[in-house]
């Protein structure tokens, strides 16, 4: 009930009290006592108002939230009175939100945390729709085809997950887990590399040669944080690949484990996924300053 | 609720029952009620007023009965007079039959039949 319910029904009870109370007055002077008389005859034989006000508003229901706290208080008073009974129960409860909290706290890191670019509130995955509607990634030819029609996918960035294998004389090859990409997604992403430069547009051509940009976490683990790996092949896949740029601590690509990163050099119609049934390639664009992020969608 | 003892100690339900009872005859407000019910049963049920308005609240809660102000036929004040609904009405009679078979059993127990004893 709002308070101005209760208001309204409360000043109603004392109209009907009231009224009642002054027709049990005017019995008792019709049976012949004083009017003084008959007013204090009159509230006796009504009994306690403030008694028939309290049992009134039991009636309405309002009395519950004061029920409530004294249902809480008895509560703590029988859990104070069997201490193991509380215990386990606490210990109990301790444990359950212990382990939620514990849960929740690696999804939030691993899912929840938003991506750790500058504004990354205006990155936006890129998909294709298909014919049945269902959302689809990019491929090569689209790809291609999306760049040369001008507008706002022609500044799209495409990367795809990869995996190399990384090997160096004297040394046991090594599965690494990283990314191939078009050329604008590291300025799309808005990250810097913290040594030498990330690729240019004339290395995302077929036929350039090989390059590599490597991850912080990779360079320390592998590479001794050498800062004189930059401008040096290592051995990707058995081809030397050269070194152009170190990308900074903690940056790990998309999904945080890549940890290092090659041109895809795209061509239409030949290489690696050409073909126009693949797709394979996810798009990534940054909404410039003056477009609400609403549209985009 | 009853600090003196020459008056009778009416049960929640059993006031409910004479409340909806009196308004058969049609509507009256709460003092024409507990007047009422005094008459009838010669003074030995004195209306407490303490117990007479919760308990029309109560019954006006659950939709036996229903309140509206009136003026008085006779006067020229207002009184809130309540009346009997449908549902008051079948409540009636559930009630009704439920004391019968109360008043029945507890008269076997109490005065038991010639051949039981």
């Amino acid at each position: 009930m709002h308070w101005w319910q209760i208001r309204k029904r409360n000043a109603d009870l004392e109209r009907e009290l009231k009224s009642d109370l002054d027709l049990e007055e005017e019995d008792q002077r019709d049976r012949g006592l004083s009017p003084e008389q008959a007013r204090y005859a009159a509230r006796r034989a009504f009994g306690n108002t403030a008694l028939i006000r309290e049992h009134s508003h039991e009636a309405w229901g309002v009395a519950g939230a004061e029920r409530f706290w004294q249902d809480v208080r008895y509560a703590l008073r029988q859990l104070r009175r069997s201490p193991r009974f509380t215990l386990a129960a606490l210990l109990t409860l301790a444990l359950g939100t212990g382990a939620n909290t514990a849960m929740f706290s690696v999804i939030h890191s691993v899912l929840l945390k938003s991506w750790p670019f500058p504004d990354s509130g205006r990155l936006v995955v890129v998909s294709q729709r298909q014919a049945n509607g269902i959302a689809n990634l990019f491929s090569t030819q689209d790809f291609l085809d999306w760049k040369r029609q001008g507008g706002l996918l022609s500044g799209m960035a495409v990367h795809v997950s990869w995996q190399f294998n990384l090997s160096a004389a004297g040394t046991q090859p090594e599965r690494v887990a990283g990314a191939e990409i078009s050329h604008e997604w590291v300025s799309t992403l808005g990250v810097e590399p913290m040594l030498g430069r990330s690729f240019a547009a004339q290395e995302d051509v077929a036929g350039s040669g090989n390059f590599v940009v490597l991850s912080s976490a990779l360079w320390h683990d592998r590479y001794g944080a050498d800062p004189q790996i930059v401008g040096k092949p290592i051995l990707l896949d058995g081809t030397p690949h050269t070194v152009l740029g170190i990308m900074p601590a903690n940056f790990n690509g998309f999904d945080g484990k890549e940890l290092l990163w090659t041109p895809l050099q795209l061509q239409a119609g030949s290489g690696v996924g050409s073909s126009p049934n693949i797709h394979w390639l996810t798009g990534l664009i940054r909404l410039p300053d003056a477009f609400p992020t609403r549209f985009a969608r | 609720m009853a600090k003196t003892p020459p008056r009778a100690n009416l049960l929640q339900g059993t006031l409910d029952m004479l409340v909806l009872r009196t308004l058969l005859y049609g509507p009256a407000h709460g003092h024409q009620i507990g007047k009422h019910i005094q008459r009838t049963t010669n003074d030995f049920l004195q209306m407490q007023h303490g117990s007479l308005y919760p308990a029309l609240h109560r019954l006006e809660r659950r939709g036996w009965i229903a309140s509206k102000w009136e003026t008085a036929p006779d006067r020229n004040r207002e009184f809130k007079y309540y009346r009997l609904t449908d549902k008051g009405r079948k409540q009636l009679t559930v009630e009704e039959s439920q004391w019968k078979q109360m008043a029945e059993a507890v008269a076997r127990v109490m005065w038991p039949a010639a051949e039981e004893s």
